[in-house]
């Protein structure tokens, strides 16, 4: 799991996190958790959405799966998968018409950070940014 | 998009704005896939002044429609400035209760401005998102502006340069659609002025009108009439900006272009 950096919302993050750390710990685990991303659309050539990076060029939108991952194997496939960005007016995340389905676009230049939530435990974070569009 | 997901639940028929004027009453679902697949976009005019909605044969559909779009297809790319709505029709699986309506919401708010109806301020892609008011978002589809470059006038399914109209009297139509620097024609609701440079020979006036048009009347249509008033030539202007185009008109017995 990353480190959560110091921008707003520390305390609410940090609580999110010791429960999540919390709920790992009980079970006994030391497991990585992360979000493996699925595309739905066709996405732009310079657009990228990973567990380690998000970059989406202004503008445009694309349509993805976000499959619980831990270790190398999905965590439950009934857990509920939530994508939170920290500033919607660069990067919008739109939930989906179907659970785990969300839809990214990028509505100004700059940078953000997507939070990722399995069931109601903070699990990782990924870096995003909304990137100029190529000419087309 | 699959038939399943159209099979899965009820369909649902949103909209932004007013009724447009392509493909209505039709029960299939016409436009353009939303790039999820899970409904439909619609193009719909909503001011004169849109080559998509032409009411005359005054341009060749054939040629343009590939650019601008049947059925309420997204055109390729549309004016920026062009007025234009997006309408959505979509599957809605009966799985989450979603509350309706559905509003079409572009995914950048500095170059789309959404008051009355969409228009682009510079050229981009954009993609208009489908989102119901809990914020799922059902489907999008990407819209392009550019710039309009040139102007080319129709007339009787051609391009034309001169017309001639025989006896005073007669008239016809013209069209204008706008193209970008590539060529693309492109749509949008744009204002275009008509003007005749001698309004005792050609006068101008709104397609459809039948009465003997008056001097002075400003047509601000995509399509204008043309009538012949006296024998003599004149010529029939269209600006958009600094963006014009002419066209001759011969008046009398007899004549050719």
């Amino acid at each position: 799991m990353k480190r959560i950096d110091g921008s707003g919302g520390v305390g609410t993050r940090a609580l999110a996190l010791g429960a999540g750390l919390t709920v790992l710990a009980l079970a006994g685990c030391s497991h990585d958790y992360w979000v493996r991303f699925q595309l739905l659309t066709d996405a732009p050539v310079d657009a990228v959405v990973d567990r380690d990076d998000i970059e989406i060029p202004l503008g445009y939108a694309v349509a993805v799966r976000a499959l619980p991952m831990r270790d190398d194997e999905e965590a439950s496939s009934d857990m509920k998968v939530d994508l939170q960005s920290r500033r919607p007016s660069t990067l919008g995340v739109d939930n989906g018409l179907r659970d785990r389905e969300f839809v990214i676009y990028g509505s100004e230049l700059g940078t953000t950070t997507v939070d990722v939530y399995f069931g109601d435990s903070y699990a990782d974070e990924i870096s995003a940014t909304v990137v100029p569009a190529a000419s087309r | 998009m699959t038939d399943s997901r159209f099979a899965l639940g009820v369909l649902v028929t949103l909209s932004l704005g007013g009724a447009g004027c392509a493909g209505t009453g039709n029960d299939a679902p016409t436009g353009t896939v939303g790039d999820a697949g899970y409904g439909v976009f619609r193009y719909a005019c909503v001011d004169e002044g849109d080559a998509v909605c032409a009411e005359t044969a005054a341009v060749d559909s054939a040629v343009t429609r590939p650019d601008l779009g049947v059925d309420g297809q997204i055109p390729r790319s549309i004016a920026v400035s062009g007025r234009f709505d997006l309408s959505y029709t979509g599957a809605v699986p009966e799985q989450g209760g979603y509350s309706l309506p559905v509003e079409i919401v572009p995914a950048r708010t500095d170059v789309v401005h959404t008051t009355g109806a969409f228009s682009f301020s510079s050229p981009a892609t954009v993609a208009f998102l489908a989102r119901n008011p809990q914020g799922i978002t059902v489907d999008f589809i990407h819209v392009t502006a550019s710039t309009a470059t040139a102007l080319t006038l129709w007339s009787a399914a051609a391009p034309v340069v001169g017309l001639a109209l025989a006896p005073p009297g007669a008239e016809t139509s013209l069209g204008v659609v706008p193209s970008d620097a590539d060529g693309i024609s492109l749509g949008g609701a744009l204002g275009y002025e008509w003007t005749s440079s001698d309004e005792a020979i050609v006068r101008l006036s709104p397609v459809g009108s039948t009465d003997t048009p008056i001097a002075g009347l400003l047509v601000q249509d995509d399509e204008v009439r043309v009538v012949g008033m006296a024998e003599g030539q004149a010529t029939v202007r269209v600006a958009l900006g600094s963006l014009s185009q002419e066209v001759a008109v011969t008046v009398g017995a007899g004549v050719t272009p």
